[in-house]
């Protein structure tokens, strides 16, 4: 017990020391957190899905999520969400995620992610999809910067095997030191092997994010819109406040 | 406090399938389901409950359960839906059932409550289905190749009259009105389409699947839906030669699956994934999964009522759960 207390404390100091040196503004910060640095990102959201013409979701939901900086090349994330309303429930799922910083050069870098859902549902399938993302990061000035790849490979796994390929990138612009303004989009997703079939180009619907993220020493506030069509009135929509501490 | 946060994740985690469910008389050690269906005309969901020898007919308002014995009773639940009585269909008198086990066909008298006549099938028995346009029974039977087709007497007593070869199949069946033709499923990937008159195969279609499984029609709009075994959905145009409009996965480990033709929604159940889905279709031939809910391992039949709710099998606990289907109408 002892042993677990002072590891805890050795952790919360040097996660204190590292908040204390990472950058505020979005554009000088790594894509991951330095070593030892925790960031717990508390969210509430709202979300409007429509299908065929009707409305099928407009609830509202809570996202939790934890990452540690476990090296300079690494970092991992764990997050999980609760439905709040209209039906307060856990949604049972874990979302386990892997970053490396593969790629560090003057003006690109490259962080590779890997997104492990885990379902605790009661069904047999434990992970339906895993997502691969680029994590390519460009900065094209002193405040106009790019990014690509998020999302680029989505890998279902059950109830068949397929992979996709994401087209996807956004230009972000740090308007102050402390703000910083995102949009992001996908142009297209490809499916490349396997039967289930998610190819979509931005002349079938065109998804559009625009997120804004006020950073102080310690926290950072972000609001994200989404737009699953930009170019239809009736869409899907999220809307989602959020707040990051590094304690 | 670790612990009681620990618990309190555990017992979230492995609680049950969330909504209501009804017990089925005898069901306890588990039951073999099949084929569900709803009776409009008695306002009841139609369940042949397998190894406890019953005909179970639930309400759908009370949930109260009326029990018609006299099928092939077995203590034991083995897995898979091979015993007693599996399938059902309403002739708009009669209700018809197959015993899997006696290889019958049993006519059941719903205002009496009871078997008052049958007759010996010629093999073991899948579907039964009623086709109002030429007063007969259509009995599937997959170890045979065929469909084996009865007409009924007044006091319901049925007649054998003919058959029907589906080689490769029948698996599933269901009657199109409008088109005076039947469609079924051959196992390895195809469906046929059959003359109700000629009681002949006029058509073989392509449907996508691994293993093909339920099947679901809208004869007004002559959508044919088929349900894989992987947990694919798949939409073909009887108009179209059969031609593939859409498919979608929204379950995993897809059987049995129903059609509301009023609000143009398909459900589907996995038993893999154990969930019960919603699937909305448009009048251009779209499909778009709307939701899905929490079912049971195993969890390989559903029935809609028509108003939305919607019943699905649970083999091992013996119950049929209940769900809501809580969409609008699909318009477009």
């Amino acid at each position: 017990m002892r042993l677990l207390l002072v590891a805890v404390l050795s952790c919360a100091l040097v996660s204190a020391a590292a908040a204390d040196e990472y950058p505020t503004a979005l554009i000088e910060r790594p894509q991951l957190l330095p070593r030892g640095l925790v960031q717990i990102d508390a969210a509430l959201g709202h979300e409007t899905r429509r299908a065929l013409g009707i409305e099928i979701l407009s609830a509202e939901s809570a996202d939790l999520a934890v990452r540690l900086g476990v090296s300079g090349r690494w970092e991992l994330g764990a997050a999980s969400s609760l439905w709040l309303h209209p039906d307060a429930r856990w949604d049972r799922a874990v979302s386990l995620s892997a970053d490396y910083h593969a790629f560090a050069g003057e003006r690109i870098d490259i962080a590779p992610r890997l997104a492990l859902p885990l379902s605790f549902h009661h069904g047999y399938d434990l992970v339906d999809t895993a997502w691969l993302g680029m994590g390519l990061r460009a900065r094209l000035g002193d405040r106009l910067f790019a990014v690509a790849g998020r999302r680029l490979l989505p890998i279902d796994i059950r109830p068949a095997f397929a992979l996709h390929a994401g087209l996807d990138g956004g230009v972000g612009f740090q308007a102050t030191p402390a703000l910083a303004l995102l949009a992001e989009t996908q142009l297209a997703m490809l499916t490349l092997v396997g039967p289930i079939d998610r190819t979509t180009t931005i002349a079938d619907r065109w998804p559009v994010s625009l997120t804004a993220i006020w950073a102080a020493r310690r926290v950072d506030t972000t609001l994200e819109l989404r737009s699953g069509d930009s170019l239809a009135l009736e869409s899907d929509f999220s809307l989602l406040v959020s707040l990051g501490v590094r304690p | 406090m670790k612990t009681l946060a620990c618990t309190a994740l555990l017992v979230a985690a492995c609680a049950g399938p969330a909504g209501t469910s009804v017990d089925l008389p005898d069901g306890s050690p588990g039951i073999g389901f099949d084929d569900l269906r709803y009776s409009a005309r008695l306002g009841k969901v139609l369940v042949p409950a397998g190894r406890s020898g019953a005909l179970d007919l639930i309400d759908p308002a009370s949930h109260d359960v009326t029990s018609i014995g006299g099928f092939t009773q077995m203590d034991d639940y083995g897995g898979g839906h091979d015993d007693s009585v599996t399938s059902v269909d309403d002739t708009g008198r009669w209700l018809l059932a197959t015993d899997r086990t006696a290889g019958r066909l049993e006519v059941v008298d719903p205002d009496q409550g009871a078997i008052v006549t049958g007759a010996a099938l010629g093999g073991h028995p899948d579907y039964v289905r009623w086709v109002a346009e030429t007063d007969e029974a259509w009995v599937t039977e997959p170890g045979l190749e065929q469909i084996e087709i009865f007409s009924l007497a007044g006091d319901g007593t049925p007649t054998r009259t003919g058959t029907v070869a589906v080689p490769g199949g029948p698996e599933s069946l269901v009657v199109d009105p409008v088109r005076h033709r039947a469609y079924t499923h051959l196992w390895d990937g195809a469906t046929v389409a059959i003359d109700l008159a000629a009681r002949e195969v006029v058509a073989t279609w392509d449907n996508g699947c691994g293993d093909s499984r339920g099947i679901a029609l809208d004869p007004d709009l002559g959508f044919l839906f088929v349900a894989c075994q992987e947990g694919k959905l798949v939409l073909l145009d009887v108009d179209q030669d059969g031609a593939n409009l859409a498919e979608v996965w929204p379950v995993d480990g897809s059987d049995v699956i129903d059609y509301s033709p009023a609000l143009h929604h398909v459900y589907t159940a996995g038993q893999i994934s154990a969930t019960v889905a919603v699937v909305g279709v448009s009048s251009d031939g779209d499909l778009a999964i709307l939701g899905e809910q929490d079912a049971a391992l195993g969890s390989h039949c559903v029935v809609g009522d028509g108003e939305g709710g919607i019943y699905v099998c649970d083999p091992d606990a013996g119950r049929i759960l209940v769900r809501d289907d809580p969409f609008d109408p699909i318009t477009d």
